[in-house]
């Protein structure tokens, strides 16, 4: 979490001192930096999550109640990964849906970009 | 059993009734939409619930959230008896919200076909499950004497919950139907309105059939039912009269009354009970067993006076704005 907030900071600062500067913002390895910080706000809120899931336990709340006081007797651990499976399918399939729709997005923005009789419709 | 204890349970159910009333019509909308022709009839559908599906899905939150909030015993047993239902209801939810939200952005073709059924699948497991829980909880659940339900594998898939089921997917389906009648545009609205009078019939005998089999089987306390069941079955014949009489705003808001008295019937046919045990009623949760104390209740019920209004006030502001037929 806290890697990713210096990395996303540090290539915000560069952007910034390039962009006084006027250089730097054109270059293909630039470019290919700035595209590989796309992930970083995900992995950021997922270890955020991880630290405070992890960092908590052996307690569920804080100080009062245990894990394992508060698992409920009537959950079967074969319907709880069930559940897991199931979730993890789904997101699984989100991504990739978000994914596919994010690469036909950018595709489309291509298109217009490099037929002017796209771009004057 | 204190006053502000029996004030939550008929606000839970309040609430519990106003998800129903709105999301009931999104949800049937989002089940017609798999097996409308496909094209402009289809987008035009969407299109009505597309601004408010949202707003009216907060409500379940609103519901079961006061469930916890007031009678944390209850609500444990709900929902870890009801596990995976209530585990398939999430993902059905997800699953409409993606579809909802993204149909308008895709391109025809596989991408559109796949979110036409997240929209259509995940409709229906909702709407499926709404009524399957409804009916676990007037059968009781399988409550022992440590107050949690024992391990029942599927035994949630009983006659009279399966009944619940169909009948909450029917009554959305008419819902919807009353709903699309009321909004679409009017060069559609002949292409929905000859299902309506099939779905009416289906979506009224099976009522009659979970009232019947309710209060002679399963309920404890069946003659406090009646006023709720009263006004479902008038509601019924007007939704049809209205209907018939070519009056779509009337037939919509009996709609609402056959399912806000459909939830009024169930919670008053509980009360005092809040989760039942078909073990042995000395294992029931009740109000006065599963209810915080007054002072939390106090503190619940005055952030309830504030928030309620502010949340009545931008339903109707987005129901005012979107209040013409969507004529295109």
């Amino acid at each position: 979490m806290i890697v990713t907030g210096v990395l996303s900071t540090l290539v915000l600062l560069v952007a910034l001192v390039g962009r006084l500067q006027g250089f730097l913002l054109k270059g293909k390895l630039w470019l290919w930096v700035v595209f590989w910080t796309m992930p970083l706000p995900i992995i950021a809120t997922q270890a955020g999550w991880f630290a405070a899931e992890i960092g908590r336990q052996p307690w569920i709340v804080w100080g009062k109640l245990r894990t394992a006081e508060a698992l409920s007797p009537s959950v079967s651990g074969g319907e709880v990964l069930f559940s897991v499976i199931l979730l993890g399918l789904v997101y699984l399939g989100l991504l990739a849906l978000a994914i596919g729709m994010m690469r036909h997005t950018v595709r489309r923005a291509f298109v217009a970009s490099d037929s002017p009789a796209e771009v004057s419709k | 059993m204190s006053l502000l204890a029996i004030i939550w349970f008929g606000l839970a159910a309040l609430l519990l009734a106003i998800y129903a009333m709105l999301d009931g019509f999104d949800l049937g909308v989002g089940i017609l939409y798999g097996f409308l022709p496909k094209g402009e009839l289809r987008k035009a559908a969407l299109a009505t619930i597309s601004p408010i599906w949202n707003g009216n899905e907060v409500f379940i939150l609103a519901g079961v959230g006061s469930i916890l909030a007031a009678f944390p015993l209850a609500y444990g047993a709900l929902l870890s008896g009801m596990y995976i239902p209530v585990m398939l209801t999430l993902v059905g939810l997800i699953c409409r919200a993606v579809g909802i939200e993204l149909r308008t952005k895709a391109a025809d073709g596989g991408v559109a076909a796949l979110l036409d059924v997240l929209v259509c699948v995940g409709s229906l497991i909702p709407a499926w499950a709404i009524g399957l829980v409804g009916g676990n909880v007037l059968v009781g659940f399988p409550i022992d004497q440590t107050g949690y339900p024992a391990a029942d594998f599927l035994g949630y898939l009983n006659p009279f919950a399966l009944l619940g089921g169909f009948v909450s997917i029917a009554v959305f389906l008419l819902h919807g139907l009353a709903w699309l009648n009321l909004k679409l545009p009017t060069s559609l609205r002949g292409q929905v309105a000859d299902r309506f009078v099939p779905v009416w019939a289906v979506a009224a005998a099976l009522l009659a059939v979970m009232a019947l089999w309710g209060a002679l089987g399963v309920s404890r306390a069946a003659l406090q039912a009646l006023p709720g069941l009263v006004v479902v079955a008038l509601a019924l014949v007007g939704v049809l009269a209205a209907f018939r009489a070519g009056r779509p705003g009337w037939s919509f808001v009996a709609s609402l009354l056959v399912i806000a008295g459909s939830v009024a019937a169930a919670a008053a046919s509980l009360f005092p009970v809040v989760l039942p045990s078909k073990l042995d009623p000395a294992n029931n949760i009740t109000i006065a067993s599963s209810a915080v104390t007054d002072s939390s209740l106090i503190v619940m019920l005055v952030i309830a006076l504030i928030g309620v209004p502010l949340i009545a006030v931008y339903v109707t502001a987005l129901y005012r704005t979107f209040r013409n037929r969507a004529e295109s």
